[in-house]
């Protein structure tokens, strides 16, 4: 028996080290350049105009995107509306009633796949689905194929937080005679309430960064949105079309609607992270 | 269902039974817990169950309340009477059951909203009232628990700012407003100092006026100070159950002499 060299070791301690350290250095590095190419060239564009104003036809300066800021927000909103409600219920299922069943495990890995499910493949399905059959595009399908993408996340984040929640809380709500619903709504929900806003927050961050779903379905417009039963314009899909164009106005807008999604995200990330510690303070 | 005791056990006046266990038995899945546990539970007394870890103290009285059942393939067969209904029969109402016999954790457990709202919860459950009729049956069932001058001025702060032993008695004050006939009592103090452990055992014999409580311990001392009938369980089964002074000074079973000296356990 030979006792190891403490220098190979030492070596060795320093290479898994310094490579750890390589690639979170690497991916900060990639966020870091993102953030800077999307503020050092989308902030110029941001003017009043921006936010207040309709587009222009090409080659007429001015103009802003306020009907395509409108419509994703008013697109988000419904899929929130839908796909909230839906994968929360899910998740319930899946975390206090199915729990280690056979229907929940095949009801967890169904979703599951649907989370890994590339988003142009459900805008191609809700494309099929309605807006083939409505003959034409609008916002009411864009919300749609962003609710499907919503459940999965949501319904995983929610059954997470349920099970966070120890069974002695459950228990004790039990054995004053609570029935089984009461104590989810009105106990476990209420001790999971943070992270339960949280997984909310990340899937609506999820969902606005989308654009091959909503081509596929709610398209885009240059008008103001007078309903959602029509093409409802939006930024993510004007930015697919302001970038691929060859007017510098254009771009420039692209790179302006691109920092305001950006800053929407990081801000909704940042808020629920805050939520999430200020519960766990208390 | 009055009932005398048999001389043995050297009492004078009756008592009445208010709990009766018959042959039973528990199963977590395949595993055997309880093998045909007998046992006698008395109005307006203190019962303790005591036995070495695992022995299924726990498992026995989660019978009582049918609080196992959450559970995926935990089964209990046999007889437990109360009152002369057999809980574990398929016809009982859990809510009905759940409201008579109220159940004490070993942790503490407020749920996350506000003391106040903490003890309304289970009156809620069972009553109708006015704002009015609620607040007095808050603050009653805060005082039964020894709570109410500690906290009769931060009644909207959050339950799970109270102290450990503040926030038992919190649960036992949300158990006592329901208006409960027995209290099933599962290691209350094990997490909790010596200090706030003394006054829920003060709090235990005070509450045995109104209610019949069981409480399991892994304190010897403690079922010595505060029960009036000991049961000692080994094994899932129950070797011997009697009078407390009885079962700490002349035990009639050599298993239950051992663990009362601290020969195991």
């Amino acid at each position: 028996m030979k006792t190891r060299s403490l220098k190979t070791r030492r070596a060795g301690d320093l290479a898994v080290k310094a490579l750890a350290a390589g690639s979170a250095l690497l991916a900060l590095a990639a966020l870091g350049w993102i953030l800077y190419e999307v503020i050092s060239r989308g902030v110029g564009a941001l003017d009043f105009s921006f936010f207040t104003r309709l587009p222009t036809p090409p080659g007429i300066a001015g103009g802003g995107l306020a009907n395509a800021m409108v419509g994703t927000i008013l697109i988000t909103l419904l899929a929130t509306l839908i796909g909230v409600p839906v994968g929360m219920l899910a998740g319930v299922y899946l975390g206090e009633f199915g729990l280690d069943s056979r229907r929940a495990a095949l009801i967890r890995s169904a979703s599951n796949l649907l989370m890994g499910t590339p988003s142009i493949i459900i805008g191609v399905f809700v494309y099929a689905l309605l807006v083939v059959p409505a003959g034409h595009f609008s916002g009411y399908s864009g919300a749609a194929a962003l609710a499907i993408i919503m459940l999965p996340v949501v319904a995983r984040t929610t059954e997470d937080m349920l099970r966070l929640v120890p069974n002695t809380l459950r228990e004790s709500a039990l054995a004053l005679g609570a029935p089984r619903w009461k104590v989810t709504l009105g106990v476990v929900f209420r001790a999971a309430r943070a992270g339960l806003i949280t997984g909310v927050l990340l899937a609506v961050a999820r969902i606005s960064g989308e654009t091959a779903p909503l081509l596929f379905t709610a398209l885009n417009s240059p008008y103001w949105t007078r309903s959602l039963g029509e093409p409802t314009a939006n930024l993510t899909v004007t930015i697919f079309n302001y970038a691929m164009s060859p007017y510098a106005d254009w771009k420039a807008k692209a790179w302006g609607a691109s920092l305001l999604i950006t800053a929407a995200v990081l801000v909704l990330a940042v808020f629920s992270r805050f939520i999430f510690r200020e519960k766990r303070v208390q | 269902m009055e009932r005398t005791l048999p001389k043995s056990l050297e009492r004078a006046q009756p008592l009445a039974v208010k709990v009766s266990v018959r042959g039973l038995n528990f199963f977590y899945g395949d595993r055997q817990a309880l093998w045909d546990n007998h046992l006698e539970i008395f109005s307006n007394q203190v019962t303790a169950i005591i036995g070495p870890s695992g022995c299924g103290k726990s498992t026995h009285i989660r019978v009582y309340n049918r609080i196992y059942e959450v559970y995926r393939g935990h089964r209990a067969i046999g007889e437990v009477w109360l009152d002369g209904e057999n809980v574990l029969a398929p016809t009982q109402d859990l809510i009905a059951l759940r409201k008579k016999v109220g159940m004490i954790f070993q942790k503490p457990t407020p749920f996350p909203m506000s003391i106040f709202e903490n003890v309304a919860y289970g009156v809620r459950l069972h009553y109708r009232m006015n704002r009015g009729e609620l607040a007095a049956r808050v603050e009653s069932a805060l005082r039964r628990a020894a709570l109410w001058e500690e906290v009769k001025d931060n009644l909207d702060q959050p339950g799970l700012a109270l102290s450990g032993g503040q926030q038992q008695r919190l649960c036992i004050a949300r158990a006592v407003a329901v208006e409960p006939e027995v209290i099933l009592m599962d290691e209350p103090c094990s997490a909790l100092d010596p200090t706030a452990t003394s006054k829920i055992e003060d709090l235990i014999t005070e509450l045995k006026k109104t209610y019949t409580v069981v409480i399991v311990t892994h304190n010897m001392q403690q079922a010595a100070r505060i029960s009036d009938w000991t049961a000692f369980f080994y094994e899932g089964r129950i070797i011997e159950f009697g009078p407390t002074r009885k079962i700490f000074t002349n035990p009639d079973q050599k298993q239950t002499e051992d663990y009362i000296t601290g020969r195991f356990g």
